[in-house]
C-alpha cells in the first residue's frame, strides 16, 4: 500500500472515530443508528488500516476475497525502476499543481467574485498550465464568461457571488 | 392501467415547441459527452442540472433524460473507433468493435451499434412503461421494513460489485451513511455533527457532493494523466457501411431481444449497472449464437448484444429509481438529485402526483434514441473527432461549471466549497479504489435507512418485522448472499488451485 493511500485510510478512520465519539453526546434515539453504522464502519476502517500496516494481512484478505483493488495510477510492468520513479514524481507534481489550481479558483471566486475569477482562472490555466496560445486563451475565457453570464445572470437571474472585495 | 390521456398529452408536449428543441439539443449534448472518454451521460446531466433551475420539472426531465439516454450510444463510437469505451458500460463493445475497425468495417460496427442501441432502449423503456401500473399496486405492500431493506440492499450491491475490494466498497458506503447523519436528526430534530456551523444544519447537500465526487474527480484525473483521447490509429468509417450495419442488426433480431431482456432485468436490480449488463449480454451472445468462434475477432454480433443490453438497462434502472428512490446507477443517483431539486419526491407518490413527469422522462429517453440513431448514422464518423480534444482544454471549463452550478443551487458559497472538497476526496477515492458510487449512495440512502429503521423500532412488530414480512425476508437473504458470495467464490477458487 502506498504512503498516500495509508494517509487517506487513516484520515478516513479518524473522521469515523470522531463521529462515533461525538455520537455518545446525542439523545438515545438520535445516537442509535449513528452508533450502529459508526461501529461497523470503524471496524472496516480499522481492518483497512491494519492492511495498510501489515502486507501479510492485506495479502491474506485479498486471497480470501479473490479480487484485487485496482488503483487508478499504475505504472506499466515494462517500466524500469528509475522510469517508474520519474513517472510517479511527475504525476505527484501534477496532482499538487491541479489541486493548487482548484484552490486558486475557489479563493479567487470567494475574493473577486465569479465574473472576475472565471476568466482569470481560465486564462491563467490555459496560458500557464496548458501552454495554449494568447488568442485561444483569451477567446475561450471570454466565451465561457459570456455563456456563464448569459445563462446564469441574464436568463436565470441568479445573483452571482460578487466577491468579498467588490460585494 | 396506463393513463393514455395523460400519456398522449405528455407526448404532444414533448413534440411541440420548446420540447422538441430540448429533445434534440439534449440528445446532441448527451452524444457528445458520451463520445468523449472520461465524460459520460452522468457528467452531461451534472453539467445540465444548473441550467434547468428555472424550468418546469417535466421540461427539465425531458432535457436531462434526452442527454442521458443518448450518451450510451455516444460512448459506443470511441469504443469502436479507438478501442476506448466512452462510458464504462461500453467496455464490452470494444471486444469486437475495435477489431472490426481494424478490419476496415468500422462503418458496419457503428451502424449496428446505433440500431441495436435504439432497439434495446425502446424495448427496455416499453417494458418499464407497461410495468408501471403493476408496480404501483406492488408498491402499496411496501412498509418501513421493506424500505429499510431496499436501502440496505442498494448499498450492498454497489459495495459488492463496485470499484475496488468489498471491504473498501463497504467502508465507503459506511462513510457516506455517516455523512448523511450530519444536520438535523429526522425524528427528534436533534442537531448532529454540525460543530456549530450553521451551514451544516441542513446536512451535506447531495448535488454539490455529486458534482465534486463524479465530475471534478474525473476531470482532475484526465488532466493529471494527460490522456490523449484520440489515438493516431483511429479508423474513419465509410457512410455506405453504416447501412450494412443497420441491416445486420435486423438480421439478428432474436439476439437483440434476448440482450434487451437481459439488460432490462439487470438494470432493474439497484446498483448493478450497465457494465455488468454489457458483459452479461456479450457472454450470452457468445454462448447462444452459432459459429461463436468468430467472437473477439470482429464479429458484428459482439457489438449488437452489449449495445442492445446497455441501452435496455436504462429502462430497467428507472424502475427502482422512481419507485423506491434506490438509484440503479450513478446517473440515476444524479437523476434523483435533479428530481429532489425540482421538488419531486420519488417513491409511491410520484406515480400518483407527478405521473406526467414520469411519462416525460420515459418518453424523452425513448425519443432521444430515435434522435441519436438518426444523428449517429449520419455523423458517426465525424463525432469521433471530439475525442481528440485535449482534457486541458475542456477540463477547466468543467471545473468552472461545477463551481457555479453548486453555487447557483442555493446561492451559497458553502456549496461551492463543498464541491471542491468532495472533488479532492473523489479523486483520491478513485485513485485508491474506494467506490465513489457507494459513498454517494450512502449519502443518498442513509437518511431513508435511518428513518425507516427508527419507524420500524416504533412499530408494533419491531425488529421481528424484518423477518416475518416475506418481501423484507427475501431482501435480507439476498443481502446475506451478496456478502458471503465473494468469500465463497474465493474459497472455491483456492480449493480448485489446491492452495
Amino acid at each position: 500500500m502506498k504512503t498516500e493511500e495509508k494517509v487517506l485510510t487513516f484520515f478516513l478512520l479518524v473522521i469515523v472515530c470522531l463521529m462515533v465519539v461525538l455520537s455518545f453526546d446525542f439523545r438515545p434515539g438520535a445516537r442509535l443508528v449513528p452508533l450502529i453504522i459508526g461501529f461497523c464502519t470503524t471496524i472496516l476502517m480499522v481492518s483497512l488500516s491494519i492492511m495498510a500496516i501489515s502486507p501479510r494481512f492485506a495479502s491474506w484478505y485479498q486471497k480470501l476475497e479473490d479480487k484485487s483493488s485496482k488503483p487508478l495510477i499504475t505504472t506499466t510492468e515494462e517500466m524500469s525502476e528509475s522510469d517508474r520513479k520519474v513517472d510517479q514524481t511527475r504525476i505527484k507534481k501534477k496532482e499538487i499543481s491541479v489541486v493548487g489550481w482548484l484552490l486558486f479558483l475557489t479563493a479567487a471566486t470567494y475574493i473577486l467574485g465569479f465574473l472576475i475569477a472565471i476568466p482569470l482562472f481560465l486564462f491563467l490555466f490555459l496560458k500557464l498550465w496548458a501552454r495554449e496560445g494568447w488568442v485561444l486563451s483569451v477567446c475561450m475565457s471570454g466565451a465561457v464568461l459570456g455563456v456563464v453570464f448569459f445563462i446564469f445572470a441574464y436568463l436565470l437571474h441568479i445573483p452571482l457571488h460578487p466577491g468579498i472585495i467588490l460585494g | 392501467m396506463l393513463d393514455w390521456q395523460l400519456f398522449f398529452v405528455t407526448l404532444v408536449d414533448m413534440l411541440r415547441w420548446p420540447g422538441i428543441i430540448l429533445l434534440i439539443s439534449g440528445s446532441i449534448i448527451g452524444m457528445i459527452f458520451g463520445a468523449i472518454p472520461g465524460l459520460s451521460g452522468t457528467t452531461a446531466i451534472v453539467v445540465l442540472i444548473p441550467m434547468t433551475y428555472g424550468m418546469e420539472p417535466s421540461t427539465a426531465m425531458l432535457w436531462l433524460g434526452a442527454a442521458y439516454g443518448a450518451a450510451t450510444y455516444g460512448g459506443a463510437i470511441p469504443s469502436i473507433l479507438i478501442n476506448t469505451p466512452g462510458e464504462a458500460p461500453n467496455a464490452a463493445t470494444t471486444i469486437d468493435g475495435f477489431p472490426m475497425s481494424q478490419k476496415g468495417k468500422a462503418g458496419i460496427a457503428l451502424g449496428a451499434a446505433a440500431t441495436a442501441s435504439t432497439l434495446g432502449g425502446v424495448i427496455g423503456l416499453l417494458v418499464t412503461l407497461l410495468l408501471i401500473p403493476l408496480l404501483t399496486k406492488f408498491l402499496m405492500s411496501f412498509s418501513y421494513q421493506e424500505f429499510f431493506m431496499m436501502a440496505f440492499l442498494g448499498l450492498c450491491i454497489i459495495a459488492v460489485l463496485g470499484e475496488g475490494t468489498l471491504i473498501k466498497g463497504l467502508a465507503a458506503g459506511g462513510l457516506g451513511i455517516m455523512l448523511s447523519f450530519i444536520g438535523f436528526d429526522p425524528i427528534n430534530s436533534v442537531l448532529r455533527y454540525t460543530f456549530r456551523i450553521e451551514y451544516l444544519w441542513d446536512g451535506i447537500p447531495v448535488v454539490p457532493a455529486l458534482f465534486g465526487l463524479l465530475a471534478i474527480g474525473e476531470i482532475m484525473d484526465l488532466i493529471i494523466q494527460e490522456k490523449t483521447i484520440a489515438s493516431p490509429q483511429a479508423t474513419r468509417s465509410e457512410q455506405g457501411q453504416v447501412w450494412m450495419g443497420v441491416m445486420e442488426t435486423f438480421r439478428n433480431i432474436p439476439l437483440v431481444l434476448r440482450s434487451s431482456a437481459l439488460g432490462t432485468f439487470i438494470g432493474a436490480i439497484p446498483g448493478v449497472g450497465g457494465t455488468v449488463a454489457g458483459f452479461f449480454a456479450y457472454m450470452q451472445a457468445k454462448k447462444t449464437c452459432k459459429n461463436s468462434e468468430t467472437f473477439g475477432q470482429g464479429d458484428v454480433r459482439g457489438v449488437i448484444a452489449p449495445e442492445a443490453a446497455n441501452d435496455a438497462k436504462e429502462g430497467g434502472a428507472l424502475l427502482p429509481t422512481l419507485a423506491f428512490g434506490i438509484p440503479g446507477s450513478a446517473a440515476m443517483a444524479v437523476f434523483l438529485g435533479a428530481l429532489t431539486l425540482h421538488g419531486l419526491d420519488v417513491g409511491q407518490d410520484i406515480f400518483i402526483t407527478h405521473l406526467d413527469v414520469v411519462y416525460m422522462l420515459i418518453m424523452a429517453m425513448l425519443g432521444c434514441h430515435m434522435v441519436a440513431a438518426v444523428i449517429g448514422l449520419l455523423v458517426a464518423d465525424k463525432v469521433a473527432i471530439l475525442t481528440r480534444i485535449r482534457p486541458t482544454l475542456f477540463g477547466p471549463i468543467i471545473f468552472v461549471i461545477c463551481l457555479i452550478g453548486s453555487f447557483a443551487l442555493r446561492n451559497s458559497m458553502g456549496d461551492a466549497f463543498m464541491t471542491i472538497l468532495f472533488g479532492l476526496l473523489g479523486y483520491e477515492m478513485k485513485k485508491f479504489g474506494f467506490s465513489r458510487i457507494a459513498l454517494i449512495l450512502g449519502l443518498l440512502l442513509g437518511g431513508m435507512a435511518e428513518r425507516s429503521f427508527r419507524q420500524v423500532l416504533m412499530s408494533e412488530s419491531g425488529i421481528a418485522g424484518f423477518f416475518t414480512r416475506p418481501i423484507s425476508l427475501v431482501l435480507f437473504l439476498t443481502i446475506l448472499i451478496l456478502f458471503i458470495s465473494p468469500y465463497v467464490q474465493g474459497y472455491r477458487k483456492r480449493r480448485r488451485k489446491g492452495i
